[in-house]
């Protein structure tokens, strides 16, 4: 560790460096999280896509700290280091929508620019197929439900097919994941992103997720205002929005019970995760719907 | 006025991990003090270019070693500049001004460094007759218009039954004025001729504004120079008719002082007889004036009748001056 801390007041210039846990240090220019890569072209992506998605002083990514060589990252022994900024504050959500929506909106933008990486993430389109006889033992009202959300399941599912075989010409933008709320942090009333250092993931699925989560918890208001921040960025036009009600149609969350009833869990647990369905399933109804409106407003601009 | 201000400049501030204890507001300069020490936050209207050529001559200025000027702080992120929708911000270290008490004029110490500068970044160019008679159209295109706008102003006044004070001193001047916007073509034609002739002319890094407000003078009575948004690769006639026109009045229009200044510049760099030329058809073309005509067209409520013509007075001196102060410069040259 003291290895470490001497070669980061080396590399970054800091006076004092002291580990708060193994990926958190504490300097004398504030707390820092440490990351570390060991394919450089994909440390490439994330250091490009941090340093474009900035909007000041609205939304800031975690971008990488600059070394006393002004580079992005440092190697050290088999792996390169970056480090970025570790805010405390969580970003608030309601009232904030704007700059929630310009942050994904500049990840799009960006998303849909040129790029060389050799590995992607795509999330594979989840099978709807199961056996009926699963039903058998379980409350009549839980079948009755599950019977009808499978065949809507399968609605969606070619509704979703159908849109995507017109829009498969329409390039899907390469973005970091979404995984929770808690990534936005606050200072001076900037949003701060904190990006990961996951693969890059192809299209809009773990945005999906996150604004049916948002919808959950925020209302369908809240839901509009962040993507009508979005649809004020430069690259999402009609055919993002396509792309993205795909994802949505998709019903990713029938998925889910399926595994679930497969795996014989019991009638409480599966009644759990079609209650955690439904809401989701609502949720994502809204956001379709939101996004259609959306695309109905830009035809009603260009008329 | 000194005002306590925090926002929005404390996000800016982020950018260079500053966390501001106290943010003193002098206009477009801010002070901000923190415990990593007092800095200064610059909030200019540069746009993307313009930023982009103050970083490229901030940062050739220190690969040639050159001390004098202040230096300006990266980012965390190794940028130079942060940019808003409205602004273009930079930091510099924070530096106290001290009552300057040299023997030789602030104006000497200034146009020494500049000729300092103009000689580390000196460069001869092939004169690329198309590129350059691109610009030199452009400026006799543009000293046609000013003097075509003059002449109107001039028709205007005389026109009236009754001229208005600022009109009658405008009137009194106009022939002067337009033998002077003659003259100065003359001599932007000599340079063009020269160069021409030449086949070559020679470029410099101008700091595009110098003067003792974009200085600050140490203990030592020397100038950290700063404010180098308007640099830019131009000759050196540029920036010294620049210096001399913002400069004079410290002066009250002396001209042995402004010969002065030429001394002290030449002893680093030597001017060549075309870019004499050029210098004195900068200086001698009345564009103040052009100004001062605008401004009083356009902004009658703004100042008073009275302010409008002491303004237009103080312009019409200085250009008899400069009128003279040509002469010396091309007599030293014919003598030379």
């Amino acid at each position: 560790m003291m290895e470490l801390v001497d070669w980061l007041k080396a590399q970054y210039g800091f006076k004092q460096v002291e580990f708060i846990n193994e990926a958190v240090i504490l300097t004398d220019q504030g707390r820092k999280r440490i990351r570390s890569w060991s394919d450089s072209s994909l440390l490439e992506w994330h250091v490009e896509w941090r340093d474009r998605c900035h909007y000041t002083p609205i939304v800031l990514t975690d971008r990488m700290i600059r070394t006393k060589e002004e580079e992005a990252a440092a190697k050290w022994k088999e792996q390169w280091i970056t480090l970025h900024d570790e805010i405390e504050e969580v970003y608030p959500q309601l009232d904030h929508e704007k700059a929630w929506g310009m942050l994904m909106g500049l990840m799009i933008t960006h998303g849909l620019e040129e790029r060389q990486l050799e590995r992607v993430y795509q999330e594979e389109l989840p099978s709807y197929e199961w056996n009926p006889m699963l039903l058998n033992g379980l409350r009549d009202d839980i079948q009755d439900q599950l019977i009808r959300y499978h065949k809507e399941a399968l609605v969606r599912s070619k509704k979703a097919e159908r849109i995507r075989s017109q829009q498969r010409k329409v390039k899907q933008p390469l973005l970091d994941l979404f995984q929770s709320p808690d990534q936005a942090r606050r200072i001076y009333d900037v949003l701060i992103w904190r990006g990961t250092n996951e693969q890059a993931h192809l299209g809009y699925q773990s945005l999906r997720q996150f604004l049916i989560n948002w919808q959950i918890v925020n209302g369908t208001k809240s839901l509009e205002k962040v993507i009508a921040s979005i649809g004020h960025t430069e690259a999402f036009n009609t055919d993002q929005a396509l792309l993205f009600i795909v994802e949505v149609l998709e019903p990713y969350e029938w998925a889910e019970v399926t595994r679930s009833l497969m795996s014989n869990e019991s009638e409480r647990q599966i009644e759990e995760k079609l209650t955690k369905m439904s809401n989701e399933w609502e949720a994502a109804r809204q956001l379709v719907s939101i996004l259609g409106r959306w695309i109905d407003d830009q035809k009603k601009v260009v008329t | 006025m000194r005002q306590h201000v925090e926002n929005p400049y404390a996000s800016i501030l982020f950018y260079y991990d500053l966390y501001p204890e106290h943010i003193e507001d002098f206009g477009k300069i801010k002070k901000v003090i923190t415990s990593r020490g007092v800095f200064a936050l610059k909030e200019t209207t540069m746009n993307r270019l313009e930023a982009d050529e103050f970083i490229h001559a901030m940062r050739k200025l220190a690969k040639l070693n050159y001390k004098q000027a202040i230096p300006i702080m990266p980012t965390k992120y190794g940028e130079y500049t942060v940019a808003t929708s409205t602004h273009i911000y930079y930091v510099m270290p924070w530096l106290e001004a001290v009552e300057y008490m040299g023997r030789e004029s602030q104006e000497e110490k200034l146009a020494t460094q500049m000729a300092v500068i103009h000689r580390l970044t000196v460069k001869t160019q092939v004169f690329d007759k198309g590129q350059v008679d691109e610009s030199f159209q452009q400026l006799i295109k543009h000293w046609e218009m000013r003097r075509l706008e003059l002449s109107r102003f001039a028709d205007f006044a005389e026109r009236k039954r009754y001229m208005s004070p600022f009109e009658l001193t405008f009137i009194t001047h106009a022939h002067m004025l337009d033998q002077m916007a003659i003259k100065a073509g003359e001599h932007l034609q000599n340079w063009y001729e020269t160069c021409l002739e030449k086949e070559k002319y020679r470029t410099v890094l101008c700091h595009g504004r110098l003067s003792r407000s974009h200085a600050i003078f140490n203990m030592e009575n020397e100038p950290t120079l700063l404010n180098f948004e308007r640099s830019s690769i131009d000759t050196p006639a540029r920036d010294l008719a620049s210096f001399c026109r913002t400069n004079f009045r410290y002066t009250m229009w002396s001209e042995d002082e402004v010969l002065r200044w030429f001394m002290c510049y030449e002893r680093h760099l030597p001017l060549l007889d075309e870019e004499k030329e050029l210098l004195c058809g900068y200086l001698l073309f009345p564009e103040p004036v052009v100004f001062a005509v605008e401004s009083y067209v356009n902004d009658r409520q703004g100042q008073s009748e009275l302010q409008h013509v002491q303004r237009l007075e103080k312009r019409l001196i200085s250009l008899r001056k400069v009128q003279r102060l040509s002469q010396k410069l091309i007599v030293k040259q014919e003598e030379s």
